[in-house]
């Protein structure tokens, strides 16, 4: 009885995706909408509630999206399949599946209630800031938990471990964390606030940042954040938000490609990348971005010695190259003159100097 | 690179080994110095945390063999900072589990094990005899005036330590060329 009621709830599950409709829990019960039946049924039992694929094909009719011709070639094939996961377009983040508050860490008594609090303020008036000020969007605890169990888990696991008194809830969150993480590997549907989770976690949590990075990358691309700059700089609010977040991960992406001396997965000759004064000049958050974007140029200087010079060679750099190491020294110089007179004199002012004699030193290594 | 290349390296190279020593020391020094670096230890990111342990390994090494004969070391002066540095690493609240405090521990170890002392007491900075102006390394200097200033000096400025920095140090002793 049991396993047939999981076959029928994954095949109407199945069914509601593929009419771009919400999954079946969020139903209060009593209607199930279909178009046509689906002869491909289920032989294995999905655990996951949301976006597990079922291996069985899916077979139903299908209807055109849309008559367009010119698109990107994952759209004609699945135009033609509906298969979920192939997808590759912003309807997904629209399908992402609500978060349920009875779920996450503190409702399964894993984390009181009076810590999950503590936490939350010790990340918005101080983790935050470190993060550029734009990882949690919400005023409270009840709005953080309804919007998202990854980031309340990532927010409790990071101020966790910034907390003294706080190692047996690290504990605890970071388990609960790489657990959300690994479940939700293969979901093609996350939230702005799933990405902000992730982002912390890549930022913060040494043990797992490098694994972190590449796959938030990877899915900020299937969500077309890389892009969102276009629409940003032409007045859209929410793209500006996710352009915010690109390049957040775009300059994570370069810190982790020094620290670890591997090509950066993102390049950096890329429009966004290239134009931040455009813009800045578009965003009226402009404090907290440029000081976003001064790392960003920051990191043109360095892509364009790493060009120069390649990051694999052991060899010595012959004698006429050193000449244009000493240039590219100037144009830190010249970097920095530009951005320390643009940002106030406090600490982000000394947040970004602390990066030039790192640069200088760990460039001088590479040539030596 | 080997260390007996080290004397058919040109001048260009051994200046930038300079740099590279002055920078990493610098790097030290400043998240010494600024409170709002010193505060930040716990909280920023994995990243710079990285880079800064990056700079104090980097030292430790190289004040071990002269930087492979590129350029002189004071290794008395590493020491003390680095020792300066890991004990601010050790002073900060957080969790156990925090990187800042893996670091220091390593760091003390990676010292004891490069840097070998007679007596295990760090050598109180004497003033340099050689006459040479002390060489401004700290972050500020390096980049309001011309950076090749720095090429000319000795890592050894021969400033103590825990001589007050800052607000109330004597610029004017350093610009007075």
């Amino acid at each position: 009885m049991d396993d047939q009621m999981q076959r029928i709830q994954t095949a109407v599950n199945v069914l509601l995706r593929m009419s771009d409709l919400p999954p079946l829990s969020s139903y209060s019960g009593n209607s199930v909408h279909g178009s046509t039946p689906s002869p491909g049924d289920e032989e294995r039992r999905s655990e996951e509630v949301d976006d597990s694929q079922p291996p069985a094909p899916i077979m139903g009719s299908v209807d055109p999206v849309d008559d367009k011709i010119y698109g990107l070639p994952i759209h004609s094939l699945y135009e033609v399949t509906r298969l979920p996961a192939l997808r590759g377009d912003e309807k997904i983040a629209s399908s992402h599946h609500k978060p349920t508050v009875q779920n996450d860490l503190v409702s399964r008594n894993l984390l009181p209630l009076a810590t999950a609090q503590r936490f939350f303020e010790l990340f918005t008036n101080r983790l935050n800031y470190f993060c550029y000020g734009i990882m949690c969007p919400h005023n409270d605890l009840e709005s953080l938990r309804s919007s998202s169990t990854l980031l309340t888990t990532a927010i409790c696991t990071v101020s966790a471990m910034h907390d003294p008194d706080g190692s047996v809830a690290f504990k605890t969150c970071y388990d609960e964390f790489q657990r959300l993480v690994a479940s939700h590997m293969f979901s093609i549907s996350l939230s702005i606030d799933d990405i902000r989770a992730l982002i912390i976690g890549s930022y913060w949590l040494p043990s797992i940042s490098s694994t972190l990075i590449g796959y938030t990358i990877q899915v900020a691309m299937r969500l077309r954040y890389h892009i969102a700059y276009f629409a940003a700089i032409k007045g859209s609010q929410q793209e500006a938000e996710k352009a915010r977040l690109w390049y957040i991960l775009y300059i994570l992406d370069h810190y982790y490609s020094i620290l670890y001396g591997h090509p950066p997965l993102i390049s950096a000759t890329e429009e966004p990348h290239q134009q931040w004064e455009v813009f800045i000049s578009s965003t009226s958050f402009s404090a907290d971005v440029t000081r976003i974007m001064n790392q960003v140029a920051l990191y043109s200087i360095v892509a364009k010695v790493r060009e120069r010079f390649g990051t694999y060679s052991s060899d010595r750099i012959p004698e006429p190259f050193l000449e244009q190491l000493g240039a590219y020294f100037s144009e830190v110089d010249r970097w920095f003159m530009a951005w320390a007179n643009r940002m106030r004199k406090s600490a982000p002012k000394r947040w970004c100097c602390s990066s030039p004699p790192i640069f200088l030193f760990q460039s001088v290594q590479g040539s030596n | 690179m080997v260390a007996d290349t080290a004397v058919n390296a040109s001048n260009q190279v051994k200046e930038y080994a300079t740099v590279a020593v002055t920078s990493a020391s610098s790097v030290l020094q400043l998240v010494l110095e600024r409170e709002d670096l010193r505060l930040a230890l716990v909280g920023m990111p994995t990243y710079m945390h990285g880079m800064i342990t990056f700079a104090a390994v980097f030292l430790i090494k190289a004040a071990k063999s002269n930087f492979l004969g590129l350029t002189a070391v004071d290794q008395d002066q590493v020491f003390t900072l680095i020792q300066t540095f890991g004990r601010e690493m050790r002073n900060q609240s957080a969790a156990p589990q925090h990187l800042v405090f893996h670091v220091s521990n390593g760091l003390d170890d990676l010292m004891r094990a490069s840097l070998s002392r007679s007596d295990g007491q760090p050598t109180p900075l004497d003033s340099t005899s050689s006459g040479v102006p002390p060489a401004p390394v700290t972050m500020d200097s390096i980049f309001m005036f011309d950076t090749f200033d720095c090429f000319r000096f000795p890592l050894n400025s021969g400033v103590p330590m825990d001589a007050p920095m800052a607000d109330d140090y004597q610029w004017a002793n350093q610009l007075a060329q």
